[in-house]
Protein backbone atom coordinates (compact mmCIF):
# COMPACT_ATOMS: atom_id res chain seq x y z
CA UNK A 1 0.00 0.00 0.00
CA UNK A 2 1.80 3.11 -1.13
CA UNK A 3 2.14 5.82 1.65
CA UNK A 4 0.15 8.99 0.15
CA UNK A 5 -2.98 6.83 -0.10
CA UNK A 6 -3.75 7.14 3.66
CA UNK A 7 -3.62 11.54 2.59
CA UNK A 8 -6.84 10.79 1.15
CA UNK A 9 -9.88 11.34 3.16
CA UNK A 10 -11.98 8.54 2.26
CA UNK A 11 -8.93 6.16 2.49
CA UNK A 12 -8.40 7.32 6.08
CA UNK A 13 -12.23 7.17 6.91
CA UNK A 14 -12.02 3.72 5.69
CA UNK A 15 -8.79 3.08 8.31
CA UNK A 16 -10.08 4.45 11.48
CA UNK A 17 -13.44 1.91 10.24
CA UNK A 18 -11.32 -1.39 10.04
CA UNK A 19 -9.51 -0.15 13.18
CA UNK A 20 -12.89 0.11 14.52
CA UNK A 21 -14.23 -2.97 13.43
CA UNK A 22 -11.52 -5.03 14.76
CA UNK A 23 -11.84 -3.39 17.99
CA UNK A 24 -15.35 -4.28 18.25
CA UNK A 25 -15.55 -7.65 16.77
CA UNK A 26 -12.44 -8.45 19.51
CA UNK A 27 -13.56 -7.14 22.30
CA UNK A 28 -16.93 -8.78 21.85
CA UNK A 29 -15.56 -12.06 21.40
CA UNK A 30 -13.18 -11.19 24.35
CA UNK A 31 -15.75 -10.50 26.59
CA UNK A 32 -18.25 -13.26 25.32
CA UNK A 33 -15.41 -15.88 25.69
CA UNK A 34 -14.18 -14.33 29.11
CA UNK A 35 -17.03 -12.99 31.01
CA UNK A 36 -18.55 -16.35 32.28
CA UNK A 37 -15.09 -17.46 32.61
CA UNK A 38 -14.52 -14.83 34.89
CA UNK A 39 -18.05 -14.72 36.46
CA UNK A 40 -17.48 -18.07 38.19
CA UNK A 41 -13.92 -17.33 39.89
CA UNK A 42 -15.28 -13.88 40.98
CA UNK A 43 -18.36 -16.06 42.69
CA UNK A 44 -16.06 -19.35 43.87
CA UNK A 45 -14.10 -16.92 45.82
CA UNK A 46 -16.91 -13.88 46.65
CA UNK A 47 -19.80 -16.33 47.66
CA UNK A 48 -17.98 -19.37 49.17
CA UNK A 49 -15.13 -20.23 51.47
CA UNK A 50 -12.97 -21.41 48.48
CA UNK A 51 -10.59 -23.57 50.27
CA UNK A 52 -13.05 -25.15 52.51
CA UNK A 53 -15.08 -26.24 49.98
CA UNK A 54 -12.18 -27.63 47.86
CA UNK A 55 -11.47 -29.75 50.52
CA UNK A 56 -15.08 -31.33 51.07
CA UNK A 57 -15.32 -34.98 49.92
CA UNK A 58 -17.20 -34.46 47.04
CA UNK A 59 -14.79 -32.51 45.38
CA UNK A 60 -11.50 -34.66 46.57
CA UNK A 61 -13.51 -37.53 45.31
CA UNK A 62 -14.85 -36.39 42.13
CA UNK A 63 -11.10 -34.70 41.49
CA UNK A 64 -9.38 -37.82 42.26
CA UNK A 65 -12.21 -40.03 39.95
CA UNK A 66 -11.25 -37.57 37.26
CA UNK A 67 -7.41 -37.47 37.59
CA UNK A 68 -7.33 -41.48 37.42
CA UNK A 69 -9.44 -41.94 34.55
CA UNK A 70 -8.18 -39.46 32.76
CA UNK A 71 -4.69 -40.33 33.11
CA UNK A 72 -5.62 -44.24 31.76
CA UNK A 73 -7.75 -42.99 29.15
CA UNK A 74 -4.92 -40.36 28.21
CA UNK A 75 -2.39 -43.09 28.37
CA UNK A 76 -4.95 -45.75 25.82
CA UNK A 77 -5.18 -43.06 23.50
CA UNK A 78 -1.52 -42.51 23.01
CA UNK A 79 -0.68 -45.83 22.86
CA UNK A 80 -3.39 -47.39 20.49
CA UNK A 81 -3.71 -43.78 18.69
CA UNK A 82 -0.44 -43.37 17.43
CA UNK A 83 0.18 -46.64 15.26
CA UNK A 84 -2.98 -46.24 13.86
CA UNK A 85 -2.39 -42.43 13.23
CA UNK A 86 1.11 -43.77 11.57
CA UNK A 87 -0.73 -46.09 9.15
CA UNK A 88 -3.11 -43.55 7.91
CA UNK A 89 -0.52 -41.29 7.56
CA UNK A 90 1.87 -43.42 5.33
CA UNK A 91 -0.45 -45.97 4.00
CA UNK A 92 -3.43 -45.94 1.12
CA UNK A 93 -5.75 -48.81 1.47
CA UNK A 94 -9.44 -49.93 0.31
CA UNK A 95 -11.62 -48.39 2.74
CA UNK A 96 -9.17 -45.75 4.51
CA UNK A 97 -11.25 -42.63 3.93
CA UNK A 98 -14.47 -44.60 5.57
CA UNK A 99 -12.00 -45.20 8.63
CA UNK A 100 -10.49 -41.61 8.49
CA UNK A 101 -13.79 -40.53 8.52
CA UNK A 102 -15.24 -42.84 11.63
CA UNK A 103 -12.24 -41.67 13.35
CA UNK A 104 -13.40 -38.19 13.54
CA UNK A 105 -17.21 -39.02 13.80
CA UNK A 106 -17.07 -38.41 17.76
CA UNK A 107 -16.19 -35.12 17.78
CA UNK A 108 -19.17 -33.98 16.03
CA UNK A 109 -21.61 -36.38 17.51
CA UNK A 110 -23.54 -35.49 20.28
CA UNK A 111 -21.40 -37.32 23.46
CA UNK A 112 -25.18 -39.00 24.69
CA UNK A 113 -25.24 -40.57 21.47
CA UNK A 114 -22.10 -41.91 21.80
CA UNK A 115 -23.14 -42.88 25.74
CA UNK A 116 -25.73 -44.63 23.78
CA UNK A 117 -23.51 -46.57 21.64
CA UNK A 118 -21.29 -48.03 24.34
CA UNK A 119 -24.44 -49.09 26.24
CA UNK A 120 -25.50 -50.69 23.38
CA UNK A 121 -22.03 -52.01 22.43
CA UNK A 122 -20.52 -53.14 25.49
CA UNK A 123 -23.65 -52.60 27.91
CA UNK A 124 -24.74 -56.22 29.59
CA UNK A 125 -27.12 -56.42 26.54
CA UNK A 126 -25.27 -55.41 24.44
CA UNK A 127 -23.70 -56.84 20.90
CA UNK A 128 -20.45 -57.62 22.70
CA UNK A 129 -21.57 -56.84 26.38
CA UNK A 130 -23.68 -59.82 26.20
CA UNK A 131 -20.47 -62.21 25.98
CA UNK A 132 -18.50 -60.21 28.41
CA UNK A 133 -21.78 -60.67 30.92
CA UNK A 134 -21.13 -64.75 30.19
CA UNK A 135 -17.81 -63.98 31.14
CA UNK A 136 -18.43 -62.28 34.02
CA UNK A 137 -16.93 -59.18 32.67
CA UNK A 138 -19.50 -56.05 34.03
CA UNK A 139 -18.33 -52.96 32.23
CA UNK A 140 -21.41 -50.29 32.56
CA UNK A 141 -21.51 -48.21 35.52
CA UNK A 142 -17.81 -48.57 36.25
CA UNK A 143 -15.12 -46.75 36.21
CA UNK A 144 -13.40 -49.05 33.13
CA UNK A 145 -17.22 -47.52 31.94
CA UNK A 146 -15.95 -43.70 32.74
CA UNK A 147 -12.51 -44.78 31.23
CA UNK A 148 -14.12 -46.08 27.76
CA UNK A 149 -16.58 -43.17 27.64
CA UNK A 150 -13.60 -40.62 27.60
CA UNK A 151 -11.53 -42.83 25.08
CA UNK A 152 -14.21 -42.34 22.94
CA UNK A 153 -15.02 -38.78 22.51
CA UNK A 154 -11.42 -37.97 23.01
CA UNK A 155 -9.28 -39.91 21.06
CA UNK A 156 -10.48 -38.36 17.73
CA UNK A 157 -8.58 -35.16 19.01
CA UNK A 158 -5.24 -36.89 19.40
CA UNK A 159 -5.57 -39.01 16.55
CA UNK A 160 -6.07 -36.16 14.15
CA UNK A 161 -3.08 -34.29 15.65
CA UNK A 162 -0.67 -37.10 15.41
CA UNK A 163 -1.69 -37.80 11.85
CA UNK A 164 -1.29 -33.95 10.74
CA UNK A 165 2.43 -34.29 12.56
CA UNK A 166 3.38 -38.04 10.57
CA UNK A 167 1.76 -36.33 7.38
CA UNK A 168 4.28 -33.32 8.09
CA UNK A 169 7.17 -35.73 8.92
CA UNK A 170 10.17 -35.46 5.64
CA UNK A 171 10.11 -38.74 4.35
CA UNK A 172 13.40 -38.43 3.07
CA UNK A 173 14.77 -38.97 6.66
CA UNK A 174 12.57 -42.25 7.17
CA UNK A 175 13.93 -43.78 3.84
CA UNK A 176 17.34 -43.06 5.12
CA UNK A 177 16.64 -44.78 8.05
CA UNK A 178 15.53 -48.15 6.08
CA UNK A 179 19.08 -47.55 4.04
CA UNK A 180 20.90 -47.64 7.27
CA UNK A 181 19.32 -50.76 7.95
CA UNK A 182 16.45 -50.37 10.29
CA UNK A 183 13.04 -52.04 10.68
CA UNK A 184 9.47 -50.04 9.82
CA UNK A 185 8.63 -50.31 13.43
CA UNK A 186 12.75 -48.80 13.89
CA UNK A 187 11.75 -45.98 11.33
CA UNK A 188 8.41 -45.55 13.00
CA UNK A 189 9.67 -44.94 17.08
CA UNK A 190 13.18 -43.59 16.31
CA UNK A 191 12.61 -41.53 13.38
CA UNK A 192 9.04 -40.68 13.07
CA UNK A 193 7.57 -40.34 16.39
CA UNK A 194 10.66 -37.85 18.30
CA UNK A 195 10.45 -35.71 14.68
CA UNK A 196 7.04 -35.75 15.05
CA UNK A 197 6.96 -35.19 19.25
CA UNK A 198 5.25 -31.61 18.75
CA UNK A 199 2.48 -32.36 17.57
CA UNK A 200 1.72 -35.90 19.74
CA UNK A 201 2.33 -33.80 22.23
CA UNK A 202 -0.41 -31.09 20.90
CA UNK A 203 -2.95 -34.02 20.46
CA UNK A 204 -2.33 -35.30 23.53
CA UNK A 205 -3.02 -32.38 25.51
CA UNK A 206 -6.38 -31.90 23.32
CA UNK A 207 -7.40 -35.49 24.02
CA UNK A 208 -6.26 -34.91 27.84
CA UNK A 209 -8.84 -31.62 28.16
CA UNK A 210 -11.67 -33.50 26.59
CA UNK A 211 -11.62 -36.79 28.69
CA UNK A 212 -11.68 -34.09 31.15
CA UNK A 213 -14.68 -32.72 30.31
CA UNK A 214 -16.46 -35.37 29.46
CA UNK A 215 -20.11 -35.12 30.51
CA UNK A 216 -22.63 -37.09 28.19
CA UNK A 217 -21.48 -40.50 27.39
CA UNK A 218 -20.22 -40.80 30.94
CA UNK A 219 -23.58 -40.18 32.68
CA UNK A 220 -25.28 -42.89 29.95
CA UNK A 221 -22.76 -45.40 30.25
CA UNK A 222 -21.10 -45.54 33.68
CA UNK A 223 -23.66 -43.65 35.89
CA UNK A 224 -22.83 -40.95 38.54
CA UNK A 225 -21.45 -42.32 42.07
CA UNK A 226 -19.40 -40.41 44.37
CA UNK A 227 -16.12 -42.14 44.61
CA UNK A 228 -16.53 -44.46 41.84
CA UNK A 229 -18.02 -42.99 38.59
CA UNK A 230 -18.20 -39.40 39.59
CA UNK A 231 -15.85 -37.18 37.60
CA UNK A 232 -15.44 -33.21 38.21
CA UNK A 233 -17.69 -32.51 35.32
CA UNK A 234 -20.59 -35.13 36.78
CA UNK A 235 -20.16 -33.60 40.17
CA UNK A 236 -20.53 -29.45 39.01
CA UNK A 237 -23.75 -30.86 37.56
CA UNK A 238 -24.90 -32.46 40.44
CA UNK A 239 -23.75 -30.86 42.94
CA UNK A 240 -25.74 -27.99 41.86
CA UNK A 241 -28.83 -29.14 42.88
CA UNK A 242 -27.91 -29.00 46.91
CA UNK A 243 -26.12 -25.54 46.37
CA UNK A 244 -24.30 -23.25 44.33
CA UNK A 245 -21.04 -23.33 46.59
CA UNK A 246 -19.30 -26.96 45.24
CA UNK A 247 -20.39 -26.28 41.20
CA UNK A 248 -18.23 -23.14 41.59
CA UNK A 249 -15.27 -24.77 43.42
CA UNK A 250 -14.76 -27.70 41.40
CA UNK A 251 -15.59 -24.84 38.07
CA UNK A 252 -12.65 -22.97 39.62
CA UNK A 253 -10.38 -25.55 39.83
CA UNK A 254 -11.32 -27.28 36.29
CA UNK A 255 -10.91 -23.86 34.55
CA UNK A 256 -7.57 -23.06 37.00
CA UNK A 257 -5.94 -26.79 35.62
CA UNK A 258 -7.13 -26.41 31.89
CA UNK A 259 -5.75 -23.15 31.36
CA UNK A 260 -2.35 -24.03 33.55
CA UNK A 261 -1.83 -27.16 31.34
CA UNK A 262 -2.86 -25.25 27.80
CA UNK A 263 -0.93 -21.89 28.51
CA UNK A 264 2.30 -23.87 30.31
CA UNK A 265 2.09 -26.31 26.48
CA UNK A 266 1.73 -23.42 24.59
CA UNK A 267 4.31 -21.16 26.54
CA UNK A 268 7.12 -24.70 26.14
CA UNK A 269 6.18 -25.64 23.18
CA UNK A 270 4.79 -23.06 21.01
CA UNK A 271 5.86 -22.27 17.43
CA UNK A 272 4.64 -24.57 14.59
CA UNK A 273 3.67 -27.55 17.08
CA UNK A 274 -0.32 -25.77 18.02
CA UNK A 275 -1.81 -26.19 14.39
CA UNK A 276 -4.57 -28.09 15.17
CA UNK B 1 -6.08 -3.33 -4.04
CA UNK B 2 -6.74 -5.98 -2.68
CA UNK B 3 -5.63 -4.23 0.67
CA UNK B 4 -8.66 -2.02 0.13
CA UNK B 5 -10.80 -5.75 -0.09
CA UNK B 6 -9.35 -6.37 3.35
CA UNK B 7 -10.39 -2.95 4.79
CA UNK B 8 -14.03 -2.71 3.18
CA UNK B 9 -14.07 -5.82 5.44
CA UNK B 10 -13.29 -4.64 8.30
CA UNK B 11 -15.20 -1.69 7.88
CA UNK B 12 -17.91 -4.22 7.16
CA UNK B 13 -17.37 -5.75 10.48
CA UNK B 14 -17.95 -2.57 12.61
CA UNK B 15 -21.07 -2.05 10.79
CA UNK B 16 -22.37 -5.48 11.52
CA UNK B 17 -21.17 -5.38 14.92
CA UNK B 18 -23.13 -2.17 15.85
CA UNK B 19 -26.06 -3.98 13.99
CA UNK B 20 -25.85 -6.89 16.22
CA UNK B 21 -25.76 -4.61 19.20
CA UNK B 22 -29.08 -3.26 18.68
CA UNK B 23 -30.62 -6.32 17.39
CA UNK B 24 -29.16 -8.57 20.85
CA UNK B 25 -30.49 -5.99 22.98
CA UNK B 26 -33.99 -5.89 21.13
CA UNK B 27 -33.52 -9.55 21.00
CA UNK B 28 -33.58 -9.35 25.00
CA UNK B 29 -36.21 -7.68 25.15
CA UNK B 30 -38.46 -10.00 23.09
CA UNK B 31 -37.06 -13.00 25.25
CA UNK B 32 -38.02 -11.36 28.67
CA UNK B 33 -41.19 -10.36 27.62
CA UNK B 34 -41.86 -13.89 26.58
CA UNK B 35 -42.73 -16.41 30.06
CA UNK B 36 -42.36 -19.51 28.37
CA UNK B 37 -38.26 -19.72 27.66
CA UNK B 38 -37.60 -23.11 28.92
CA UNK B 39 -34.12 -23.16 30.40
CA UNK B 40 -31.46 -25.40 29.05
CA UNK B 41 -30.34 -28.99 30.49
CA UNK B 42 -34.23 -29.52 30.56
CA UNK B 43 -34.55 -33.83 30.28
CA UNK B 44 -37.80 -33.19 28.61
CA UNK B 45 -40.50 -30.20 27.74
CA UNK B 46 -44.14 -31.38 26.78
CA UNK B 47 -45.75 -29.30 24.63
CA UNK B 48 -49.50 -30.16 25.29
CA UNK B 49 -50.70 -27.76 23.04
CA UNK B 50 -52.84 -29.87 20.50
CA UNK B 51 -52.98 -27.07 17.80
CA UNK B 52 -51.29 -24.09 18.63
CA UNK B 53 -52.60 -20.84 19.84
CA UNK B 54 -55.54 -19.64 18.44
CA UNK B 55 -54.68 -16.14 16.75
CA UNK B 56 -58.29 -14.91 17.76
CA UNK B 57 -57.45 -12.23 20.42
CA UNK B 58 -60.93 -11.07 22.17
CA UNK B 59 -60.49 -7.75 23.89
CA UNK B 60 -63.12 -8.24 26.28
CA UNK B 61 -61.83 -10.95 28.33
CA UNK B 62 -57.47 -11.65 28.43
CA UNK B 63 -57.66 -14.43 30.11
CA UNK B 64 -59.22 -16.51 27.08
CA UNK B 65 -55.85 -16.77 25.85
CA UNK B 66 -53.20 -17.67 28.05
CA UNK B 67 -49.98 -20.03 28.25
CA UNK B 68 -48.52 -21.38 31.43
CA UNK B 69 -45.88 -23.34 32.37
CA UNK B 70 -46.07 -26.35 35.18
CA UNK B 71 -42.94 -27.59 36.60
CA UNK B 72 -43.40 -30.99 37.67
CA UNK B 73 -41.68 -34.09 39.41
CA UNK B 74 -40.55 -36.53 36.66
CA UNK B 75 -42.56 -39.78 38.35
CA UNK B 76 -46.15 -37.50 36.97
CA UNK B 77 -44.76 -37.35 33.28
CA UNK B 78 -47.61 -39.65 32.17
CA UNK B 79 -50.30 -38.14 34.36
CA UNK B 80 -50.08 -34.33 34.46
CA UNK B 81 -49.63 -34.73 30.27
CA UNK B 82 -53.01 -36.38 30.47
CA UNK B 83 -54.41 -33.94 32.86
CA UNK B 84 -52.73 -30.72 30.59
CA UNK B 85 -54.49 -32.63 27.75
CA UNK B 86 -57.90 -32.41 29.17
CA UNK B 87 -57.21 -28.73 30.91
CA UNK B 88 -56.74 -27.70 26.94
CA UNK B 89 -59.31 -29.20 26.03
CA UNK B 90 -61.65 -27.69 28.33
CA UNK B 91 -60.68 -24.29 28.37
CA UNK B 92 -60.14 -23.11 24.60
CA UNK B 93 -56.92 -21.24 23.73
CA UNK B 94 -54.75 -22.08 26.90
CA UNK B 95 -51.67 -23.66 26.67
CA UNK B 96 -49.83 -25.32 29.23
CA UNK B 97 -46.55 -26.29 29.21
CA UNK B 98 -45.43 -28.87 31.42
CA UNK B 99 -41.57 -29.87 32.16
CA UNK B 100 -40.57 -32.65 34.09
CA UNK B 101 -37.24 -33.58 35.65
CA UNK B 102 -36.52 -34.49 39.25
CA UNK B 103 -37.97 -31.85 42.04
CA UNK B 104 -34.65 -30.80 43.04
CA UNK B 105 -33.59 -29.81 39.69
CA UNK B 106 -37.34 -28.07 38.88
CA UNK B 107 -36.48 -26.18 42.27
CA UNK B 108 -32.98 -25.22 41.02
CA UNK B 109 -34.10 -24.00 38.27
CA UNK B 110 -36.19 -21.82 39.57
CA UNK B 111 -33.49 -20.22 41.82
CA UNK B 112 -31.54 -20.16 38.75
CA UNK B 113 -34.18 -18.17 37.47
CA UNK B 114 -36.23 -20.50 34.91
CA UNK B 115 -39.70 -19.17 34.33
CA UNK B 116 -42.54 -21.03 36.05
CA UNK B 117 -46.44 -21.04 36.86
CA UNK B 118 -46.97 -23.80 38.75
CA UNK B 119 -44.23 -26.41 40.89
CA UNK B 120 -45.38 -29.68 41.66
CA UNK B 121 -42.95 -31.79 43.71
CA UNK B 122 -42.73 -35.62 44.58
CA UNK B 123 -41.99 -34.72 48.12
CA UNK B 124 -42.46 -31.69 50.89
CA UNK B 125 -38.68 -31.21 51.47
CA UNK B 126 -38.27 -29.55 47.70
CA UNK B 127 -41.08 -27.71 48.02
CA UNK B 128 -40.25 -26.43 51.73
CA UNK B 129 -36.68 -25.45 50.12
CA UNK B 130 -38.60 -23.54 47.16
CA UNK B 131 -40.81 -21.86 50.01
CA UNK B 132 -37.75 -20.91 51.99
CA UNK B 133 -36.24 -19.15 48.55
CA UNK B 134 -39.40 -17.31 48.31
CA UNK B 135 -40.29 -19.20 44.81
CA UNK B 136 -43.52 -20.21 45.75
CA UNK B 137 -46.75 -19.13 47.53
CA UNK B 138 -46.63 -20.80 51.14
CA UNK B 139 -50.34 -21.84 50.47
CA UNK B 140 -50.12 -25.94 48.82
CA UNK B 141 -52.14 -28.36 48.57
CA UNK B 142 -51.13 -32.21 48.74
CA UNK B 143 -52.88 -33.36 45.15
CA UNK B 144 -51.32 -37.21 45.25
CA UNK B 145 -49.31 -39.71 47.09
CA UNK B 146 -47.38 -42.75 46.20
CA UNK B 147 -45.49 -45.94 47.39
CA UNK B 148 -42.33 -47.55 46.65
CA UNK B 149 -41.55 -50.48 44.78
CA UNK B 150 -38.68 -52.44 43.86
CA UNK B 151 -38.34 -53.17 39.81
CA UNK B 152 -35.97 -55.85 38.10
CA UNK B 153 -35.30 -56.51 34.94
CA UNK B 154 -37.52 -59.07 32.97
CA UNK B 155 -34.64 -61.77 33.02
CA UNK B 156 -34.12 -61.07 36.31
CA UNK B 157 -30.34 -62.31 36.38
CA UNK B 158 -29.39 -62.01 39.54
CA UNK B 159 -32.14 -63.71 40.48
CA UNK B 160 -34.12 -61.47 43.34
CA UNK B 161 -37.88 -62.29 44.57
CA UNK B 162 -38.15 -60.35 47.92
CA UNK B 163 -36.75 -57.07 49.11
CA UNK B 164 -34.54 -58.38 51.28
CA UNK B 165 -32.47 -59.96 48.14
CA UNK B 166 -30.55 -56.17 47.80
CA UNK B 167 -28.28 -56.28 50.32
CA UNK B 168 -26.79 -60.13 48.33
CA UNK B 169 -23.20 -59.47 47.51
CA UNK B 170 -22.77 -58.25 44.16
CA UNK B 171 -26.06 -57.32 42.95
CA UNK B 172 -26.48 -54.11 40.98
CA UNK B 173 -28.65 -50.94 42.47
CA UNK B 174 -29.73 -48.13 40.93
CA UNK B 175 -31.38 -45.19 43.40
CA UNK B 176 -32.22 -41.92 43.81
CA UNK B 177 -29.81 -39.24 44.88
CA UNK B 178 -29.94 -37.91 48.30
CA UNK B 179 -31.82 -35.28 48.22
CA UNK B 180 -33.49 -36.61 45.15
CA UNK B 181 -37.25 -37.40 46.35
CA UNK B 182 -37.14 -40.78 45.52
CA UNK B 183 -34.23 -41.37 46.25
CA UNK B 184 -34.52 -40.08 49.86
CA UNK B 185 -37.86 -41.92 50.21
CA UNK B 186 -35.86 -44.99 49.56
CA UNK B 187 -33.43 -44.41 51.80
CA UNK B 188 -36.54 -44.37 54.28
CA UNK B 189 -37.42 -48.02 53.43
CA UNK B 190 -33.81 -49.10 54.10
CA UNK B 191 -33.38 -47.53 57.03
CA UNK B 192 -36.95 -48.58 58.25
CA UNK B 193 -35.88 -52.24 57.22
CA UNK B 194 -32.41 -52.09 59.00
CA UNK B 195 -34.93 -51.99 62.19
CA UNK B 196 -36.35 -55.43 61.20
CA UNK B 197 -34.95 -58.78 62.35
CA UNK B 198 -35.57 -60.37 59.18
CA UNK B 199 -33.95 -57.79 57.18
CA UNK B 200 -30.58 -57.28 59.56
CA UNK B 201 -29.23 -54.23 60.96
CA UNK B 202 -26.58 -53.90 58.49
CA UNK B 203 -29.33 -54.17 55.30
CA UNK B 204 -29.50 -50.30 54.12
CA UNK B 205 -25.03 -50.55 54.37
CA UNK B 206 -25.26 -53.18 52.09
CA UNK B 207 -27.28 -52.14 50.03
CA UNK B 208 -26.06 -49.01 49.79
CA UNK B 209 -22.63 -50.61 48.95
CA UNK B 210 -24.65 -52.46 46.36
CA UNK B 211 -25.39 -48.76 44.56
CA UNK B 212 -23.65 -48.54 41.08
CA UNK B 213 -25.68 -45.18 40.08
CA UNK B 214 -27.12 -42.57 41.88
CA UNK B 215 -29.79 -41.19 39.48
CA UNK B 216 -30.78 -37.32 39.38
CA UNK B 217 -34.64 -38.29 38.71
CA UNK B 218 -36.61 -42.06 38.80
CA UNK B 219 -37.23 -42.49 35.26
CA UNK B 220 -32.93 -42.41 34.68
CA UNK B 221 -33.63 -45.69 37.26
CA UNK B 222 -36.34 -47.06 35.39
CA UNK B 223 -34.45 -46.76 32.19
CA UNK B 224 -31.86 -48.57 33.44
CA UNK B 225 -33.57 -51.61 34.93
CA UNK B 226 -35.71 -51.66 31.36
CA UNK B 227 -32.31 -51.88 29.88
CA UNK B 228 -31.13 -54.56 31.75
CA UNK B 229 -28.36 -52.67 32.76
CA UNK B 230 -28.62 -53.17 36.03
CA UNK B 231 -30.23 -56.00 38.30
CA UNK B 232 -32.25 -53.33 40.40
CA UNK B 233 -33.82 -50.40 41.47
CA UNK B 234 -35.72 -48.70 43.81
CA UNK B 235 -39.04 -46.34 42.00
CA UNK B 236 -42.57 -45.59 42.62
CA UNK B 237 -45.29 -47.78 42.00
CA UNK B 238 -46.50 -45.27 39.25
CA UNK B 239 -43.76 -45.77 37.24
CA UNK B 240 -44.18 -49.32 36.43
CA UNK B 241 -46.04 -47.67 33.19
CA UNK B 242 -47.74 -50.07 30.59
CA UNK B 243 -44.55 -49.27 28.70
CA UNK B 244 -42.20 -50.47 30.94
CA UNK B 245 -44.17 -53.52 32.56
CA UNK B 246 -43.13 -55.83 29.64
CA UNK B 247 -39.39 -55.07 30.61
CA UNK B 248 -39.50 -55.03 34.53
CA UNK B 249 -40.60 -57.54 36.94
CA UNK B 250 -41.74 -55.57 40.93
CA UNK B 251 -40.84 -56.74 43.98
CA UNK B 252 -43.45 -55.72 46.58
CA UNK B 253 -42.18 -53.72 49.77
CA UNK B 254 -44.11 -54.40 53.08
CA UNK B 255 -46.57 -51.70 53.73
CA UNK B 256 -45.51 -51.65 57.23
CA UNK B 257 -41.66 -50.41 55.62
CA UNK B 258 -42.94 -48.27 52.87
CA UNK B 259 -42.67 -44.19 53.00
CA UNK B 260 -45.62 -42.71 51.40
CA UNK B 261 -44.64 -40.22 49.27
CA UNK B 262 -46.71 -36.78 49.14
CA UNK B 263 -46.60 -34.38 46.15
CA UNK B 264 -47.19 -30.86 46.83
CA UNK B 265 -48.30 -28.50 43.79
CA UNK B 266 -47.88 -24.25 44.64
CA UNK B 267 -48.28 -21.15 42.72
CA UNK B 268 -44.66 -19.78 41.97
CA UNK B 269 -43.65 -16.12 43.03
CA UNK B 270 -42.59 -15.33 39.71
CA UNK B 271 -43.96 -12.55 36.92
CA UNK B 272 -47.37 -11.46 37.26
CA UNK B 273 -50.12 -14.11 38.47
CA UNK B 274 -52.01 -16.13 36.39
CA UNK B 275 -55.87 -16.91 36.02
CA UNK B 276 -55.49 -20.27 34.97
CA UNK B 277 -52.06 -21.41 36.76
CA UNK B 278 -54.34 -20.91 39.82
CA UNK B 279 -57.17 -22.69 37.43
CA UNK B 280 -54.71 -25.55 37.11
CA UNK B 281 -53.91 -26.43 40.60
CA UNK B 282 -57.93 -25.99 40.86
CA UNK B 283 -58.32 -28.54 38.50
CA UNK B 284 -55.63 -30.86 39.58
CA UNK B 285 -57.31 -31.01 42.71
CA UNK B 286 -61.04 -31.03 41.05
CA UNK B 287 -62.56 -34.65 40.87
CA UNK B 288 -61.99 -34.83 37.42
CA UNK B 289 -58.20 -34.47 37.96
CA UNK B 290 -57.96 -37.06 40.68
CA UNK B 291 -59.61 -39.30 38.38
CA UNK B 292 -57.13 -38.99 35.90
CA UNK B 293 -54.22 -39.40 38.80
CA UNK B 294 -55.89 -42.16 40.21
CA UNK B 295 -56.01 -43.65 37.06
CA UNK B 296 -52.23 -43.48 36.38
CA UNK B 297 -51.85 -44.97 39.85
CA UNK B 298 -51.39 -42.02 42.18
CA UNK B 299 -53.74 -42.19 45.32
CA UNK B 300 -55.64 -39.39 46.06
CA UNK B 301 -54.18 -36.16 47.15
CA UNK B 302 -55.56 -34.52 50.62
CA UNK B 303 -57.84 -32.38 50.24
Amino acid sequence: MPEQQLDRPEQRLLAAAETLGAGMAGLIAVVFLGLPIFAIIERAFEKTDFFDVISSSVVTEALRVSLMTTAVSLAIIVVVGTPLAYVLSRYRFPGHAVVDTLIDLPIVLPPAVGGLGLLMAFGRRGILGEWLDDAGVEIAFTTTAVIMAQVFVASPFYIRAAKAGFDAVDRDLENVAYTLGSSRSGAFLRVAVPVAAPSLMAGAVMAWARALGEFGATIMFAGSLPGETQTVPLAVYRSLETGIDVPLALSTLLIGVSFAVLLTFRLLAGRGALTL
Amino acid sequence: MRSNLVRVALATTALLSFVMLLTACGGDDDATATPSASPTNQPSTVNATPTGPTPTRTPVNVSIEEEITVFAASSLTEAFTQIAEDYEAAFPGIGINVVFAGSQQLRTQLEQGAEADVLATADEEQMDLAASSGLVSGFRFTFARNRLVIIVPDENEAGLTEPEDLAQPGVKVVIGGENVPVGRYGREFLDAASQQSDFGGDFADAVLGNVVSEASNVREIVSAVQLGEVDAGIVYVTDVTQSVSGDVSTIEIPDDLNPEARYPIALTHLGAPKDNAQGFIEYVMSEAGQATLGLFGFAPGVP
